[in-house]
């Protein structure tokens, strides 16, 4: 019912359509709002870093930085620069974790790498005989940065050879 | 020119019906209105059966109208529907129960299916309840109208009801006891009296063209209806100032003004009211 400020309305009531119209705006505005929150987020990591470098290029006794402050510096500086997203990992670590743990025989075909999650990737490989894969996985699983694997898929191919694809979730991203 | 400057100088429009003439409104710092006069039995305003002879022809004066004042297509035009065409009833305080017990009983009254029924319902200052109901197959007329003279379609409102919470607002806000506003048109008029802002009566009578006598005849009579001297009664329309002359001398009618003189004036102050309000 209407208050004393507006009167009588004989129009056509709101449609079904307008009132999905409005909730699909309101849907969109609050995935603006979040990106917009997620976009400051990441800014401010990167001005915080920009910080840091700056204050580290200004210090004229840059030796007094140890190895292990100024390694995470250059880490994170590369994740960014190679992936565009803030704590993303970036695609050379997952590789040259994944030439450590490749076996003879085995031979990588895909590495999908998630960038929304700092710590996961898939790696797609080929490998001859299921002891191959066997091995693969337990090498993986024997890195100290592996939290888990999961066996994806595993198929055999028309030539006999097996395709596998394994989920990988490591500690971080600079788990190198 | 910043949006919001523009969006306030941007002109408004609004539509009115009666059973004479259409008149448009261009809402602008200085409003204009125009006004076509009808062919006889091209619109006659009735709350059950269709009003409007042939949709396309008045159409057609319609966007005549509009365009001569200016108007773009897809403006978006409030439309003030003729008061026969509106079944209005009031509910004095205390009203009937609930909000759905109140549109029953409102629904008893509509000369029509109810189930055919567009009905609103205006809440007062001491909680009376105005209620206006009219019939889908007459308001779509008028709808197809407007959207045949390319318009999009604004505030919908009956002519007498429009000013109605306005009126309602400023009365309570002065606290006069009782004051009567009385709308006045070719072939009908409408009187609506208030105690301190409470509305608490509504008629509307049919009288000749320029016919006098039936309206002052009537309004002589109120302060005994009603029990009680008015504090002011209010004439605006066609003959309010032939009307209010003849009704100084009245007993017990306190003090008579005309607020506009003239149906088209009227109908362009109620226009502005509802396109203030969309």
């Amino acid at each position: 019912m209407n208050d004393l400020r507006e009167g009588i309305y004989l129009g056509p009531p709101p449609g079904r359509t307008t009132h999905i119209v409005r909730a699909l705006l309101v849907l969109a505005l609050l995935g603006v709002i979040l990106q917009w929150v997620l976009y400051t987020r990441d800014r401010s990591r990167v001005m915080q870093l920009r910080d840091t470098v700056f204050t580290a290029e200004s210090d004229s006794n840059l030796v007094e930085m140890t190895e292990a402050e100024a390694a995470e510096i250059l880490h994170e500086l590369h994740a960014v620069a190679l992936v565009g997203v803030i704590d993303a990992m970036p695609p050379t670590s997952a590789l040259r974790f994944v030439e450590t743990v490749l076996p003879v025989g085995v031979v990588l075909t895909r590495l999908d790498i998630d960038v929304r999650s700092s710590a996961v990737f898939t790696l797609a490989a080929i490998a001859t005989s299921a002891e191959e894969i066997s091995t693969l996985q337990r090498e993986v699983e024997r890195s100290p940065f592996v939290v888990s694997t999961e066996l994806l898929e595993e198929r055999r191919m028309r030539d006999g050879q097996l395709a596998i694809r394994l989920r990988v979730e490591v500690v971080e991203a600079d788990f190198q | 020119m910043s949006f919001r400057s523009w969006s306030r100088h941007r002109p408004r429009w609004g539509v009115a019906f009666s059973d004479r003439f259409v008149l448009a409104l261009r809402n602008d710092e200085v409003p204009k209105s125009l006004t076509a006069e009808l062919p006889i039995g091209a619109l006659a305003p009735s709350a059950v059966t269709p009003n409007i002879n042939s949709v396309s022809d008045v159409a057609k004066w319609t966007a005549e109208l509009l365009e001569a004042l200016g108007a773009r297509p897809n403006e978006t035009v409030a439309l003030l529907l003729p008061d026969l065409a509106v079944t209005t009833a009031l509910f004095e305080t205390p009203t009937p129960g609930s909000d759905r017990q109140l549109r029953d009983a409102f629904r008893e009254r509509l000369p029509f299916p109810e189930t055919d029924a567009r009905c609103d319902f205006w809440r007062g200052r001491a909680d009376e309840v105005l209620a206006a109901g009219v019939r889908r197959s007459v308001v779509a007329q008028y709808e197809s109208v407007l959207e045949a003279a390319a318009c999009r379609l604004g505030w919908v409102d009956a002519a007498s009801l429009a000013r109605l919470p306005e009126w309602s607002h400023k009365l309570s806000r002065e606290g006069h006891d009782v004051s009567v506003l009385v709308q006045l048109y070719g072939s009908h008029y409408f009187v609506t009296a208030f105690r301190s802002g409470e509305l608490f009566d509504l008629r509307l009578r049919l009288r000749s063209p320029g016919d006098l006598d039936v309206v002052t005849g009537e309004l002589l009579r109120l302060p005994k209806l009603y029990e009680s001297a008015l504090s002011f009664l209010t004439l605006s329309g066609q003959d309010a100032r032939k009307c209010a002359e003849r009704l100084t001398s009245g007993k017990d009618l306190g003090t008579v003004t005309t607020e506009r003189d003239g149906e088209n004036a009227h109908l362009v102050a109620a226009i502005r009211t509802i396109i203030a309000r969309s």
